[in-house]
């Protein structure tokens, strides 16, 4: 009986729940959920299949395996300490998007056939803007619009992919499908948008700053993870995943070295995390999907504990750009010892959880002997450090003094992060508790003395470039400014073409408006002169023309008479 | 494994102490050193010279599944790729501002400039 309930209900009911609750059970449904949901999965049986009927398709809500399972509980995790996070604030409209936003990425990575995938992949596009929402700002406002936009755009070429996928293979079950299936490119790009294909990505660094302090740790979560997750179901192995992939590993590096916006920096690195999971997606070995998935598991947690400080960072003193921040340790020193745990785990340090799961997918790199992407992947690994372990926490925490009085925030997100920072030494140091978790057997082994001693030179000397630069002033400042990207293309381009079309456009109808005006009056004209108030058909007329008018037409009609 | 932060947070103490906050604060880590620092520099120096030497020590060839990139089994390997990608990665990163840097509210303003033209057309005639 309990195993015909599928994990994401247990979401959806409980937002329905936190939408009617009084403020003070509020809390209580934010951390129940998550606990109950989690207990929930872990004693459905390892191949329960949920359907139900609609239409003419039998829809597969909940299918069990390995990997859904491990995302299924990384979700899990993920809901609970990003309910812990917000629970100081009571915000019930932000708390039901973020239990529907969950629900439906457990959903997503639940389903078993393609519809299924759709409708939650919508739900979470809907319910996650809110979180953007929430900042009640105009620039929010609009951020989250744009990320609307993408996240609707992303669910519409999947569904085409959807649709000719089925039209040619007469089924919506989720397998391997790979690109040459029907449909395959459209839903492998549907997949990528929310997995930040280069060009793609702008969705994330545009929204994901804007969005609340709670609502970036939520949205930092889900929605890639979820198509990591999609990628990793649907196109193992896929070639161009790896081209992608290092891409992605490389180029927002640059960028985040010369952003300001700490938020903007940590969802370069995102990307750049994402990057090496596609890259093990893509080599498509039982290695390789493990590294992905496990650094997909370890991400979660280490860039959410990064957001959740920055978050802490904002919230407590309203700034988050690098050049207004600065020797804050002083005075909220326990975020500043989380965000080192945070920077550590991200920069694969030895005991701490990056360095348990990165390592995976460069050892799938190099046995396969894609030595370019291995090449590749150390400097993007050298660069994740420079910026997200070293940049961080120097600029916000150490460096200058910018002198904010500020403290730490409510115990309850400190407790939030404390939790965060825990399972991280705890991956980290105890690695075969995710491995076991792992879809494939793995005797995989990352604590041999010389990956600890090649990754510490790798890090220590990265570290020293960081030192130099700095002191020879080669570093280039923080800069309050806009650096274009991608968006560019979009927002700059495209509204100026938009621009000139509308104003063509406006031109036109102008020009028709005002013929059309034209026209109007001389047929108002018209109409006055003849039936105006002094028009000739509006006159009252005398009996006696009335009388006349009689007598013609009887005349004519006896005439006609006789003629004939 | 904290070192270099810990290390140029005090780097400043007695640099921009007594300078008010403008709208933009000059993070300048150039400036003499405290004591502290200079030792915790030291260290860290030393550090890497440890780890630096090591590779010299151990035997790599046990490492990962057997495959080595061209190139990787040279001790320093990795010391060297390090230091130098992180150089190259801020120095193409500065460069790269001369393309992509704009000031804060370009957006904004591009969405406040881009419609202007439109709007009278509409409404002269």
């Amino acid at each position: 009986m309990v195993s015909s309930i599928p994990p994401f209900f247990i979401f959806m009911l409980g937002a329905l729940f936190m939408a009617v609750a009084r403020r003070e059970t509020r809390p209580t449904i934010m951390l129940a959920v998550p606990l109950v949901g989690l207990l929930h999965l872990w004693n459905m049986s390892a191949d329960a299949v949920i359907t139900a009927p609609l239409l003419d398709f039998e829809l597969v809500l909940y299918k069990a395996d390995r990997l859904t399972f491990l995302f299924g509980v990384l979700f899990h995790i993920a809901a609970f300490i990003g309910g812990l996070f917000s629970l100081h604030i009571d915000r019930p409209g932000q708390d039901v998007a973020c239990l529907l936003y969950a629900g439906a990425a457990i959903g997503a990575v639940g389903a078993g056939d393609m519809i299924t995938l759709f409708l939650f992949w919508e739900v979470m596009a809907v319910s996650s803007v809110y979180l953007i929402w929430g900042q009640q700002s105009a620039r929010s406002w609009k951020a989250g619009m744009r990320y609307l936009l993408w996240q609707v755009i992303s669910g519409l070429i999947l569904l085409a992919g959807i649709g000719a996928y089925y039209a040619g293979t007469k089924s919506i079950a989720i397998t391997e499908i790979g690109l040459d299936a029907p449909g395959g490119w459209l839903i492998f790009l549907g997949i990528g948008t929310k997995a930040c294909f280069p060009f793609l990505h702008n969705w994330l660094i545009d929204g994901y700053p804007e969005a609340t302090p709670t609502g970036a740790v939520w949205l930092s979560s889900f929605t890639t993870k979820a198509a990591v997750y999609g990628m990793a179901r649907m196109f193992p192995g896929t070639q161009e995943l790896i081209v992608i992939g290092a891409v992605m590993a490389a180029f927002p590096i640059f960028y985040a070295v010369i952003e300001n916006d700490m938020r903007r920096v940590l969802g370069y690195s995102m990307i750049n995390q994402i990057g090496f999971m596609l890259v093990g997606i893509g080599i498509g070995t039982p290695l390789g999907i493990n590294g992905a998935v496990a650094h997909a598991f370890n991400d979660v947690i280490f860039k959410g504990l990064l957001f959740m400080t920055m978050g802490v960072v904002l919230q407590q003193t309203g700034r988050i750009h690098a050049s207004d921040l600065g020797g804050l340790a002083k005075s909220m020193p326990w975020t500043a010892k989380f965000c080192m745990v945070g920077a550590a785990s991200i920069s694969a340090f030895p005991l701490f959880s990056g360095f348990v799961s990165k390592s995976m997918i460069m050892s799938a790199a190099a046995e396969n002997h894609l030595y370019w992407v291995w090449f590749i992947l150390l400097f993007a690994a050298a660069g994740v450090f420079h910026h997200a372990g070293i940049k961080i926490p120097f600029f916000a925490f150490y460096g200058h003094d910018a002198k904010i009085k500020a403290e730490d925030p409510p115990t309850s997100q400190l407790l939030a992060m404390a939790t965060s920072a825990i399972l991280c030494v705890l991956i980290g140091c105890f690695p075969q508790l995710l491995y076991g978790l792992l879809p494939f057997e793995t005797d995989y082994n990352p604590y041999d003395v010389a990956h600890v001693v090649t990754q510490v030179q790798l890090l220590l000397f990265s570290a020293l470039a960081f030192t130099w630069l700095q002191r020879s002033g080669l570093y280039p400042p923080e800069l309050h400014s806009t650096n274009l990207d991608s968006d560019w293309f979009v927002r700059r381009l495209g509204s100026r073409a938009w621009g000139q079309l509308s104003s063509g456009g406006r031109r036109l109808l102008d020009q028709g408006s005002r013929n059309a005006q034209a026209w109007v009056a001389k047929v108002d004209r018209q109409l006055r002169r003849h039936r105006g108030p002094y028009g000739v058909l509006s006159k009252t007329w005398p009996t006696g023309a009335m009388m006349l008018g009689v007598a013609v037409l009887l005349v004519s009609y006896l005439l006609l008479y006789y003629v004939q | 494994m904290s070192g270099p932060d810990r290390i140029d947070a005090a780097a400043d103490a007695d640099g921009a102490e007594e300078a008010p906050r403008v709208e933009h604060d000059v993070h300048d880590f150039t400036g003499p050193l405290s004591p502290a620092v200079a030792r915790l520099l030291r260290v860290f120096g030393a550090l890497c010279l440890l780890f630096f030497a090591l590779d010299f020590v151990i035997d790599r060839g046990g490492h990962g599944a057997g495959e080595h990139p061209p190139g990787e089994g040279i001790p320093g390997f990795y010391a060297v790729y390090g230091f130098a990608g992180c150089v190259l990665l801020v120095l193409v990163a500065k460069e790269m501002r001369k393309v992509v840097m704009r000031d804060e509210d370009y957006y904004e303003r591009a969405a406040r400039v881009s419609p202007a033209p439109v709007e009278p057309s509409g409404e002269e005639h």
